[in-house]
């Protein structure tokens, strides 16, 4: 009953926006194993500034973990006009060990997260929220070596 | 005569649908979050009030991450009082989160409490937008989960607000 509810909803939610694609941005890590992401990641989010509050294993079968990250000053900047983004804080990023070996890697798709707002940011709020996307991107690309 | 006045009827209840659609889903800060004013509790009163409610009602506190006083050691003087808890620890979430992991987002749930020119405010997420978009994964069970999990949220916010 509840899956029927929602079905119904999602078609208005279609409707009342801007069509959306993905809540979530997703890439893949292939060739390096688990347990070196995790490490990798940490230091390459540490290395933008995007500081790991936590490290939460989630679980060992398949292995995944939660990375939960802060930056204090972009927090600063959203937060002190639309401060009910403080429930998407910190951003989690998690990994996760697929069949194949390859990890996935994913966390909340910013720029569609943009568009859903875009009538309400400002362009200093935007252009916050655009920044932590390529920060979170470009630490990625550094654990994938092609940055 | 008859078949025009049931004609506007009907025009009158689509548009008013519509309206209700428009206003409901249209506005995404409405979609995405729940918000409640509390009345008549400062800042610390509230946030301490939170923790203990939360733990009562199953909704276990992992961290209280004080946000304001962060921004203030660095310098930051003249922002709001604010600090985000991290709580809905539930059993079960390791197979929820490994199947669906964009609910990563939902739990641990974020509980913003933060104090502006109105009062003390708390702010959660809503599962909907989530859930409208991952329940095919999921089993009916997974979605009662995490149904029932905001539910006492909000349950848990209103107690807090009064």
């Amino acid at each position: 009953m509840k899956r029927l509810i929602l079905l119904l909803l999602f078609p208005l939610i279609l409707i009342a926006q801007e069509p959306q694609t993905k809540l979530l941005y997703v890439e893949k890590i292939e060739g390096i194993p688990f347990e070196d992401v995790k490490v990798l990641l940490k230091t390459a989010l540490d290395g933008k500034n995007m500081n790991v509050l936590e490290v939460i294993d989630i679980s060992q079968k398949p292995k995944m973990t939660v990375f939960y990250v802060c930056n204090l000053s972009y927090g600063e900047k959203i937060l002190r006009i639309f401060p009910q983004f403080g429930t998407l804080a910190p951003c989690r990023i998690y990994i996760l060990e697929k069949e194949d070996g390859s990890v996935e890697v994913g966390y909340i798709n910013i720029p569609n997260l943009v568009k859903g707002f875009k009538k309400y940011f400002t362009p200093e709020v935007v252009k916050v929220f655009l920044q932590a996307d390529k920060d979170i991107k470009e630490a990625i690309k550094e654990v994938k070596g092609e940055f | 005569m008859r078949a025009l006045i049931a004609f506007l009827v009907g025009v009158i209840i689509a548009l008013s649908l519509f309206h209700f659609i428009r206003y409901y889903f249209g506005n995404p800060f409405r979609l995405m979050f729940y918000t409640v004013e509390v009345q008549n509790k400062g800042f610390d009163e509230t946030l301490k009030k939170l923790q203990e409610k939360l733990n009562a009602n199953g909704l276990k506190v992992i961290r209280v991450l004080p946000l304001s006083k962060a921004l203030e050691a660095r310098g930051v003087k003249d922002f709001m009082n604010y600090s985000i808890v991290l709580a809905c620890d539930i059993p079960g979430k390791e197979k929820l989160l490994s199947k669906v992991p964009s609910l990563t987002n939902l739990i641990p749930c974020s509980i913003a409490v933060y104090e502006d020119k109105e009062g003390v405010k708390l702010t959660a997420m809503k599962e909907i937008v989530f859930l409208a978009e991952e329940s095919k994964k999921m089993s009916e069970e997974e979605i009662k989960l995490v149904i029932d999990t905001y539910r006492t949220l909000r349950k848990t916010l209103d107690e807090v607000r009064q």
